[in-house]
């Protein structure tokens, strides 16, 4: 038993396991590509497919980059990158200001910088600048002191990155860096109760959109604060945190619609299809219903490689993209969909392995970092396609087309490697 | 050690709810890929394929000697998925390569707004062409089934037509619509594949169509198309307003030609003028007046009310309560017997010899000869005609019924009764159908109505009639004739009375006398005063249609007669030159010892009449239609004056020419004048509705 336990610690997490996931992801991705850029044979003649061909070689070209920065990310020494951290986040911080004054508009969107044919996403590198930031901050002073000040400083650092992306604007990302945040700072030791205290407004703030835009009646909001009010007494809370905690989740409660008028129309358009699907089909619901019809239409094993008729016949959208979990959905099925699933798996298992293993507090929260990356991306990405949440744009890590977010997902898993190795092996 | 069991503890909880988030996405996956898989498919099926009808060609309809008469062919309609266009110029361009381009065609694509259009219908391709325009972005090429008639005109209103509407439905006429069961086939079901924006992949088939069955029938389209000018031709001469000319093979009950006018002019008029589709053979009604001699002779010989000898005073019309007249130019027969009665049409002695036979007996024989009886006939609303119940009958209708009044006949309920003259007693009822698919019909079984014996006083009558009486110009020199003439006056629409001046003109008639190798019923309709007596139109257009069997075709071989011989031996037959240009058309023509009729374009000959085969006399004319020689040349315009909207359009796309019409109604100005070459302008008409 113990050296089953010895050898499942040195399996999930060794350099071979994470380098052949990265292997298995990157034929997945590609294979997955070409099908996408294929045309589809009519009984006429073979027809485009709608995505040119060229996508798959650029692709093929950015994880031949993607294998050099992985390895060149597992040689690197950590200590440098610690102490290069906070140099690393105000660089970044730059970049992304000047992204808002200097980028081009695309589509109603600041996001890219355009160097000659290349175009760079500097919120996706953002994510791992982050990670390094927090994992710093979060090492310094070990398990000793005051948690309360890092984490308020690491609130500063984290949201003046999610205020900056949102005005791209860019939510997904925003909410990619949430969920780093969220998760790093539960690595690093915040009660649960604090977590309670700090996830409570955003619920309320959820049940009051949900009661005043989608069903237009107060009583699912008013029952939660009821039942919150239920919970404050029965935990015993004190007096004044139980009046503080109620009256900052009524004030998030009513803020939200605030906020919701703040947001795009697309954005409103996209929560309220997620709430209400059959809203509105051919528009912001037309995304969410193909791409169901696609993952749906494949069944248990799939209408077979190259032969998806929504991909080949171009009714499933962003299918070389944000849905491209859509498309292996429908031409391999659920076994094929259950392939690539255990496969992320198997990545993130090893990424928590690591992080409970790490010998450097560092390491430990670098690692915690990345399956937090790569957990929230392929939990969203996939539960989006799959019609669970409303439609953001959130790439599937490796499989969907992109270059920036190719090579941060090839950094990430060589610098997990790099940490893995250091736990692993002498 | 503190942080590590704490660590432990985190590393719990985040394990724990990614294991639940995973697990929530699997069973979704689980749930829309497994359990809802089939509505997701049909969902997903239902967006990019549409069932669609595949139109089964219908089956061929052959005349007797296995010439096609109708076809189904296979036609194009081109259309243009706009969307997928980037520069309509070019696509026109390489277009313009197979098909020529309606003018507008550019200015469509960019009003489309990405729909799909259609710019041409029942286009004639190569199917190298319809595989090299398949390549080409945007187009869209789909087969449609169109049916043609080799013989244009001939025989329209015996094989109808058959036309699909715009819900894929066929509207049929005709043979084509009582034969439908067996032509139509059965259609299959194709699966048209559409993306996202609409553009068509064309389709799979998911069951093939079956092909209708062939059938033969007993028509010989040369004798129809004889039977059709002559009766045309004898219509003008007498000034009448139709006619009828049915031709029958009285041993076998081979219909060989049934012909009447008014005729369809093009079969682009069908659903303005449904009525003309109607042949008046089969679905005609009119009063035989004399013609039915007859069968009121056969009947009183068969009851023995009469006898060959019998002699009546044909002067006395006085019946006490009402009066019978022959008919004028009839006034001084004096006494006379059956046949000599017979052959000059007295009505005297008629309406005095049924008073031999009662109500009962005279009915239920006429009956056995058919009359007020359906005829079977595979033809749709074929009229059973009227003849009232003999116990309704008034006091002189057994009279007035002995010649021919106060009943209504079809011309295919005469046929079939003569039938029995023809055929020694027995009747052999007609048909139109020798073979459907691979099932011959049997010929029908002969049912003797009158005795041999009594069958051939009654045919020496008919002989006499024509050697002597009114039948006189029913006389063909080269063969002996029998035939009795009606001439019968038009009764008023509703009943109560007669037209005065309006007449339908008849002759039942067989040739030769001995063994009768056709009978044939000649009607004229409305023929002016000149010609109103049977015996001066309709019994010359049974020998003019004698005449011409005898010259140009092979119906009377055998029949050995020196005349014949020599009127056969001047024929020649007329050459196939349809589908060949005129130049050569003209060289075979000539080669033939014909002589060729119709513009003197460069062209391609579409039809031609005479029709293929046909034996005429030499020296004699073949008329040919001329469509342009191909896309480049120039087109003569004929005169399109009188023309519908209807038929000029069909006129335009049949010779793939553009028009601008001015108005509505009919052709009164055209631009290119009649006979002017229409080159690379578009055809011009104005149109006005004086004749609506």
């Amino acid at each position: 038993m113990g050296w089953n336990k010895q050898y499942t610690s040195r399996f999930f997490g060794s350099k071979t396991v994470l380098f052949s996931i990265f292997a298995g992801l990157c034929f997945y991705s590609l294979a997955t590509l070409w099908s996408v850029t294929e045309g589809i044979s009519g009984p006429y003649n073979v027809v485009s497919s709608g995505i040119p061909k060229i996508l798959f070689w650029k692709q093929l070209t950015w994880v031949l980059i993607g294998w050099f920065i992985a390895v060149a990310a597992y040689k690197f020494p950590l200590q440098l990158l610690e102490e290069t951290a906070p140099v690393l986040y105000l660089v970044m911080f730059l970049v992304l200001v000047a992204l808002l004054f200097f980028a081009p508009e695309v589509a109603g969107a600041r996001r890219w910088f355009f160097i000659g044919p290349v175009s760079v996403q500097p919120s996706e590198f953002a994510k791992i600048v982050l990670i390094l930031m927090l994992a710093r901050l979060f090492s310094r002073d070990g398990n000793m002191g005051n948690k309360v000040i890092p984490v308020a400083i690491s609130f500063v650092i984290s949201g003046l990155f999610v205020a900056l992306i949102l005005n791209e604007p860019d939510l997904g990302t925003s909410l990619v860096i949430v969920a780093i945040w969220v998760m790093m700072v539960f690595w690093y030791g915040l009660s649960g109760i604090l977590l309670v205290c700090v996830s409570t407004p955003v619920l309320s703030a959820i049940f009051s959109f949900y009661s005043e835009n989608v069903i237009q009646q107060p009583w699912p909001w008013a029952a939660f604060i009821l039942l919150l009010i239920g919970f404050l007494y029965f935990a015993r809370f004190g007096l004044l945190e139980s009046s503080l905690l109620l009256f900052s989740n009524i004030l998030t409660g009513i803020g939200a619609s605030f906020f919701w008028d703040k947001l795009k129309l697309y954005q409103q358009e996209r929560i309220l299809t997620f709430f209400e699907p059959g809203r509105d089909m051919f528009g912001a619901g037309y995304q969410a219903y193909q791409s169901k019809v696609a993952i749906g239409s494949g069944g248990l094993f799939g209408t077979g490689f190259l032969n998806g008729t929504q991909k080949g016949l171009a009714f499933l959208p962003e299918r070389e993209t944000d849905f491209i979990f859509s498309v292996v959905g429908e031409e391999l099925g659920f076994v094929g969909a259950m392939l690539l699933i255990t496969m992320f798996l198997i990545l993130i298992i090893s990424g928590l392995n690591i992080a409970k293993n790490a010998r450097k507090p560092f390491s430990s929260m670098l690692a915690i970092g990345i399956v937090a990356f790569f957990g929230f991306h392929v939990v969203v990405n996939i539960s989006i396609t799959s019609g669970l949440l409303p439609v953001t744009g959130l790439p599937l890590p490796f499989m969907s087309y992109g270059g920036s977010h190719i090579l941060v997902s090839s950094l990430m898993i060589g610098l997990l490697a790099n940490v893995g190795s250091r736990t692993f092996e002498n | 050690m503190g942080r590590n069991r704490q660590g432990a503890k985190r590393l719990r909880v985040l394990s724990t709810w990614i294991s639940i988030f995973l697990l929530i996405i699997v069973a979704r996956l689980f749930q829309i890929q497994v359990i809802k898989h089939d509505s997701f498919l049909a969902r997903a099926e239902n967006q990019w394929s549409k069932s669609i009808v595949l139109p089964a060609d219908r089956g061929t309809i052959y005349d007797r000697n296995g010439k096609t008469v109708a076809r189904s062919v296979t036609r194009w309609r081109l259309g243009v998925a706009t969307r997928q266009i980037n520069s309509p110029a070019e696509l026109i361009k390489s277009l313009s390569e197979f098909v020529s381009i309606p003018g507008d065609l550019e200015s469509r694509i960019k009003k489309a707004n990405g729909k799909h259009i259609v710019f041409a219908t029942k286009v004639v391709l190569h199917p190298d062409d319809v595989k090299q325009i398949r390549k080409l972005k945007g187009v869209t090429v789909e087969e449609q089934r169109s049916r043609i008639y080799p013989y244009g005109g001939v025989g329209a209103s015996l094989f109808g037509f058959s036309q699909q509407d715009a819900d894929g439905t066929y509207h049929c006429e005709g043979l084509e619509s009582s034969l439908n069961n067996v032509l139509a086939g059965v259609n299959g079901i194709g699966s048209r594949i559409v993306n996202a924006a609409g553009s068509d992949y064309g389709y799979e088939i998911i069951k093939e169509p079956i092909v209708g069955e062939p059938v033969t029938l007993s028509i010989d389209i040369e004798i129809q198309t004889i039977c059709e000018n002559l009766l045309g031709r004898f219509i003008t001469e007498c000034n009448g307003i139709g006619g009828s000319v049915l031709v029958v093979d009285p041993s076998t009950g081979d219909i060989l030609a049934a012909a009447d006018s008014p005729v369809v002019r093009s079969r682009s008029d069908c659903p303005d003028s449904l009525y003309l589709w109607n042949n008046f053979n089969f679905t005609g009604a009119y009063e035989p007046g004399s013609v039915f001699k007859v069968f009121t002779t056969s009947i009183l010989l068969h009851n023995n009310a009469v006898k060959v000898g019998t002699i009546f005073d044909c002067d006395n019309g006085d019946f006490g309560k009402f009066t019978i007249r022959n008919s004028s130019g009839h006034d001084d027969l004096g006494e006379l017997s059956l046949l000599d009665a017979f052959a000059h049409s007295s009505n005297i002695y008629f309406a005095r010899a049924v008073a031999n036979i009662s109500k009962s007996e005279f009915y239920r024989d006429m009956k056995a000869f058919g009359f007020g009886l359906p005829t079977g006939i595979q033809y749709p609303g074929a009229a059973t005609g009227y003849l009232q119940v003999s116990g309704e009958w008034s006091g002189r209708s057994k009279p007035t019924i002995a010649i021919g009044q106060e009943l209504l006949v079809s011309p295919l309920q005469v046929i079939t009764a003569g039938s029995v003259i023809a055929n020694n007693g027995v009747m052999v009822k007609p048909g139109l159908v020798k073979k459907l698919g691979q099932k011959v019909i049997p010929k029908a079984d002969g049912r003797r109505v009158i005795s041999k014996n009594e069958s051939a006083i009654v045919k020496k009558g008919m002989a006499l009639a024509v050697e002597s009486g009114t039948g006189v110009k029913a006389q063909v020199n080269w063969i002996s004739a029998a035939g009795k003439t009606g001439t019968a006056q038009k009764s008023k629409p509703g009943g109560g009375g007669y037209i005065s001046g309006k007449y339908v003109a008849s002759f039942l008639g067989m040739a030769p006398v001995e063994e009768p190798r056709v009978l044939i019923l000649t009607t004229i309709d409305e023929p002016d005063y000149a010609h109103h007596y049977a015996s001066n139109s309709a019994a010359p257009l049974f020998a003019a249609i004698v005449n011409e069997m005898g010259r140009s075709t092979d119906w009377f071989d055998g029949v050995t007669s020196s005349e014949y011989n020599v009127a056969k031996s001047n024929m020649v037959e007329v050459p196939d030159v349809r589908y060949i240009t005129t130049t050569t058309a003209q060289q075979m023509i000539s080669s033939s010892g014909l002589t060729i009729k119709g513009n003197s374009i460069k062209g391609l000959v579409i039809a031609q009449n005479p029709a293929p085969g046909a034996r005429i006399a030499q020296g004699a004319p073949v008329t040919v239609t001329v469509a342009i020689e191909d896309k480049q040349d120039s087109i003569v315009i004929p005169d399109l004056s009188g023309m519908s909207n209807r038929e000029i359009k069909q006129y335009a796309n049949s010779l793939q020419i553009e028009t601008i019409i001015h108005g509505t109604g009919y052709v009164v100005r055209q631009k290119p004048s009649p006979n002017q070459i229409l080159d690379g302008h578009k055809l011009e008409l104005w149109m006005e509705n004086k004749w609506q």
